[in-house]
């Protein structure tokens, strides 16, 4: 306790050190509670289920077509839920419910699941029931479970809901349930489950292939994810048995079920990049720290006397060691403390860089194991960092320091190597930090530059799902089309407009296999897949494809009509190369109409920038494959930002129970699906400059007090001659020395790492020399701007007054 | 007619401190010929300290000249000042101020770096100059590793190598021990054998007595000067 009471005291003594000290780490160590913060929500946290360890998603995987994670049939979960491996599981997917009523009809996010998914996540509901196999009978009443959200929010919490009728795409639904309020699957946007109900012919083996949703288990309490995958082979093994008319296409694709982590797989595209952001921010903690301990250790130097006096009066060296440690740990606490405020505020900061789109971002917030972070954060930094100038200190000789004037001691040379030390680590921690950041931005303006293959600026996107119990015909939907996007060419400030099924960076994409008469496959290569999308004559012109060969739909493309495609370059270069594509036929599965090949169109980038060109996409013409989920397109004269009420206007105008929702422009579609790489670029940008700014005080901290400390030597070489210029030049070569070994070393820890940043890099060379000979310039100008103080302090030393002082 | 190497003409130091005035130097008129060995003493705070810094171009004085080496050394620029310093000047401090990161050979070379010396005449300059002092075995030793009256004989090598046209020397036996002070008052004595111009602010008159001529200051002034007769 009088350890504590005298650090206080102490640190009251200097408020200026204090204050520097503890906003440093403040800072420091607030960034790393709010960055582990994001680790702790995205990566390590447990969902909010029981035993979610224990769920894993089941694919069907064809990896020799590039489709390693497809959707399960409805059949492939029959098979795979019977695996003694498997506890539970349960077939979801997604839907979308139009939900009208007293209130403004409202477009909300649904799951359709079989009843045992709350049993495989071991979930109850908090008002009512979840469904029991009674409701998803074909000819059941149709039930809904709601969200505690929705319950809220729309039904104003109302307590007598369960037993009451809503109406979802048109039609009465009883709501069974509502869940409780931290519940949520797959996220936290689902509003309501309604059961998944399978028809007799669902359940059949034609429905094969009809891959549509996704199958979840939960493993045995035993059961490895090793011993469920053997069984996946095994089910598959004896269906390609049983059905030999799949055999070949099952062979030549390697179709088989493929188990994965839940938690892994939802993560995996981040991991990499959560944990370089951690690296980062670690790296900036670990500068900050070695600047307060290379603070300490120049007050431990101003202290020898004091030390002396204390040995000399009896303390022991590990008296003395605890007393230093305790001035250190109340420093770093002091600046754990205050760095969660700085991490409460930082967690908001780091919605505006995107964290917050990420998989399970949602969930960042601090919490109990976060604040815990943070102490032991600064308890083990106070040690660490405390200890080198408390040991360094108590290695002092008492009797030398009792008879020297102070300060210019052994322990004053030792302690300048310690602190010298330390800002070489501080420049090379720095160098990577400044390096990895220059190469993330680089490789994210390459990225920006990437042409998507259509022009994205301009365009206004509003999506809608037509209920299919008001339009249950293909007609109605062509004519609710028709309507809608005819009013928005009409509309002033629009100069064309147009709709999809899958629009680009809308998240929203299908894929199937085709096949062709004049497609020649080698004997064992697998059936052709494409990314399948139908588009309306608008869409080109909206969107700005850019037209190859041929021609784009038109309005004489209809469902009375000889069926036409559009195919994009990929296609053709996979298997039409030097041929002439147009006319060539295609059909979708191997059933169907064969459709004529009427244009070739530019590859289009549709989820990321980032993503490889090498599946091929077939247009159908909206008025032959229409689709009940419509994107609709409208490339605007100004600002399409201003054009939403006018879309949704439009669309309210031919049906005013249809909701509109997820109107956005294409800009901020692309920006969001930019954020996992913008996030890095942000944050590491920001932690290279602190580390930057960090270094640079240290490398002025480290010189400034080397020369208060060779004040008298600089006045001796004065009297023997030296120039001023020559005193500058030497504090210069001693300030270059510290900044050149911890460029070298930054370098030498970066190259080793490169690997690591490789995989987060777009078309550009993690060793890249120009950039990394660009971090070291920056570095070390920014160093040596910091030397230049010292230097020209240690020029105005009167050689005089410096030898008096001896 | 010769020119004394070192003269002051009615020379005065003033210093200014919360606007009080003190008189460090008051028309002090000296004059040191080539070879000569002067002391300069005094009780402390007669201005010994002062007058030795003017001469050594480390301070200049409030009024009056100082011509060196027959060139009127007021108005130099610092650069001009440091470079006369290197050259012509070689000091001798009471604390030694050898530098505690070099070696003693790099110690006694500094100055004749300073100066653009190359390497190898530098070389033979140091070790000369060591040799002179009895240290050239000691030369790659470091400050700490030798005693006060071994670190004072560096210092002396230091002041030595650059072959300046005086030496002035501090109080040089002020942290020895009388043993030790001894033998650095006969090193003295022996350059001054040699040639040198030595000029030296003692305020023991026993040490003074070394000297060929005696210079007594008392508040600022020259109050006295004495002949040393040696038989």
């Amino acid at each position: 306790m009088n350890d504590i009471r005298f650090a206080l005291r102490q640190l009251a003594k200097a408020p200026g050190f204090a204050v520097i000290a503890v906003l440093t780490l403040a800072l420091c160590i607030g960034a790393n509670s709010a960055i582990f913060s994001v680790i702790h929500a995205i990566l390590l946290k447990p969902y909010p289920w029981p035993g979610s360890d224990r769920l894993a998603y089941v694919y069907n995987t064809y990896p020799k077509m590039g489709l390693p994670n497809a959707g399960d049939s409805i059949p492939d979960y029959l098979d795979r839920r019977g695996i003694t491996g498997v506890a539970d599981s349960a077939l979801y997917t997604r839907v979308s419910l139009n939900l009208t009523g007293d209130a403004e009809p409202e477009m909300i996010t649904g799951m359709r699941a079989t009843p045992s998914l709350f049993s495989t996540l071991q979930s109850a509901a908090a008002l009512g029931r979840v469904f029991n196999e009674d409701d998803a009978k074909p000819d059941a009443p149709a039930t809904v479970v709601l969200s505690h959200a929705l319950w809220k929010n729309r039904f104003a919490s109302d307590p007598s809901i369960v037993g009451r009728a809503v109406r979802l795409n048109d039609r009465p639904v009883t709501v069974v349930g509502v869940m409780a309020e931290d519940f949520y699957f797959p996220s936290p946007r689902t509003q309501a489950w309604v059961p998944f109900a399978f028809t007799p012919a669902q359940r059949g083996d034609n429905e094969r292939g009809t891959e549509y949703s996704q199958m979840i288990v939960r493993l045995k309490p035993g059961a490895s994810m090793e011993g469920v995958q053997l069984e996946l082979d095994l089910v598959q093994a004896r269906n390609a048995e049983r059905l030999p008319g799949s055999r070949d296409f099952w062979k030549t694709s390697g179709f088989d079920g493929r188990i994965a982590g839940f938690l892994e797989q939802n993560v995996q595209n981040v991991r990499g990049m959560l944990w370089l952001i951690q690296a980062g921010v670690a790296a900036a903690l670990l500068i900050g720290c070695a600047n307060v301990a290379g603070l300490l250790l120049a007050r431990a130097v101003g202290r020898e006397k004091e030390l002396a006096i204390r040995t000399a009066l009896g303390a022991s060296r590990l008296r003395v060691v605890r007393m230093l440690l305790t001035e250190s740990l109340v420093l770093f606490l002091a600046g754990g403390l205050l760095g969660l405020f700085v991490a409460i505020w930082s967690i908001d900061a780091l919605q505006g860089v995107g964290l917050s789109t990420l998989p399970r971002g949602f969930g960042v917030r601090l919490d109990p194991s976060v604040f815990g972070f943070t102490l032991a954060c600064a308890a083990a930094a106070g040690m660490v960092f405390g200890a080198m100038p408390a040991w360094s200190a108590s290695r002092d000789n008492p009797s030398a320091s009792l008879k020297e004037a102070g300060g210019r001691g052994s322990a004053g040379r030792r302690t300048q190597r310690l602190r010298a030390a330390l800002v070489v680590a501080e420049i090379a921690l720095a160098v990577m930090l400044v390096a990895t950041a220059g190469l993330l931005i680089k490789s994210f303006d390459r990225l920006q530059r990437v042409d998507p293959g259509f022009v994205p600026a301009g365009m206004i996107t509003a999506q809608v799902a037509l209920p299919p119990a008001r339009y249950d015909s293909p007609e109605r939907i062509v004519a609710f089309h028709d309507a809608v996007v005819a009013r928005l060419g009409s509309t002033s400030g629009i100069l064309s407009a147009g709709a999809t099924d899958s629009l680009p960076f809308s998240g929203l994409d299908s894929s199937g296999s085709y096949s062709s008469p004049d497609i020649v496959l080698p004997p064992g290569a697998p059936e052709p897949h494409a990314m399948i999308r139908s588009a309306d004559p608008g869409y080109l012109r909206a969107l700005r494809l850019t037209l190859l060969q041929g021609r784009w739909f038109g309005d004489t493309d209809t469902a009375a009509t000889q069926p036409v495609v559009v195919v994009d370059r990929v296609l053709v270069d996979r298997y039409w190369k030097g041929q002439d594509p147009i006319g060539k036929r295609i059909q979708r599965g191997n059933g169907g109409k064969l459709a004529v090949v009427v244009g070739v169109v530019a590859k289009v980038k549709f989820r990321t920038l980032e993503e490889s060109s090498d599946k091929e996409a077939i247009y159908f013409p909206l008025s032959q494959l229409p689709q009940p989920m419509l994107m609709f397109v409208a490339r605007a004269q100004g600002d399409p930002a201003a054009l939403a009420a006018s879309v949704r206007e439009a669309v309210r105008a031919v049906d005013p129970n249809q909701p509109v929702f997820d109107v956005r422009t294409m800009a901020q579609r692309m920006d969001d699906a930019a954020q996992p790489r913008r996030a890095p670029v942000i944050l590491l940008s920001v932690f290279g400059g602190l580390a930057a700014i960090l270094a640079m005080l240290g490398v002025y901290g480290v010189l400034a007090y080397s020369v208060a400390q060779r004040t008298s030597e600089f006045g001796v070489r004065m009297a023997l001659g030296a120039s001023r210029s020559d005193i500058a030049a030497l504090v210069l070569k001693a300030g270059l020395l510290l900044v050149s070994l911890g460029i070298a070393a930054g370098l030498a820890g970066y190259l080793a790492l490169s690997r690591l940043v490789q995989t987060l890099l777009y078309a550009t060379p993690s060793t890249d020399p120009a950039m990394l000979a660009s971090a070291s310039v920056a570095l070390g100008l920014v160093a040596l701007g910091a030397c230049l103080l010292p230097a020209l302090r240690a020029t105005r030393v009167e050689p005089l007054a410096a030898l008096r002082q001896d | 007619m010769p020119q004394p190497l070192l003269k002051l003409d009615n020379v005065t130091k003033v210093f200014l401190t919360d606007e009080v005035e003190t008189h460090a130097l008051s028309g002090i008129h000296l004059q040191i010929e080539k070879g000569e060995y002067v002391a300069i003493a005094g009780p402390s705070g007669c201005g010994k300290s002062t007058l030795l810094s003017i001469l050594g171009l480390l301070d200049t004085p409030t009024d009056g000249t100082y011509v060196l080496n027959e060139r009127p050394v007021q108005g130099l620029t610092p650069a001009e000042r440091a470079r006369i310093r290197n050259r012509e000047i070689g000091f001798i401090f009471q604390s030694f101020n050898l530098i505690g990161d070099l070696t003693v050979y790099e110690n006694v070379e500094l100055p004749l770096t300073y100066r653009g010396m190359p390497s190898s005449d530098r070389k033979q300059r140091v070790e000369e100059a060591l040799e002179k002092v009895g240290m050239g075995h000691r030369a790659k030793h470091v400050p700490s590793q030798l005693s006060g009256g071994q670190q004072q004989r560096v210092a002396v090598a230091r002041a030595l190598a650059g072959q300046p046209a005086v030496l002035l020397a501090d109080e040089p036996t002020g942290n020895l021990d009388s043993k030790n002070g001894d033998a650095v008052m006969e090193l003295l004595q022996s350059l001054h054998r040699t040639g040198s111009t030595i000029l030296m602010v003692t305020h023991d008159t026993r040490f003074a007595r070394h000297a060929d001529r005696t210079v007594h200051l008392f508040d600022g002034r020259v109050v006295e000067e004495s002949v040393e007769s040696k038989e």
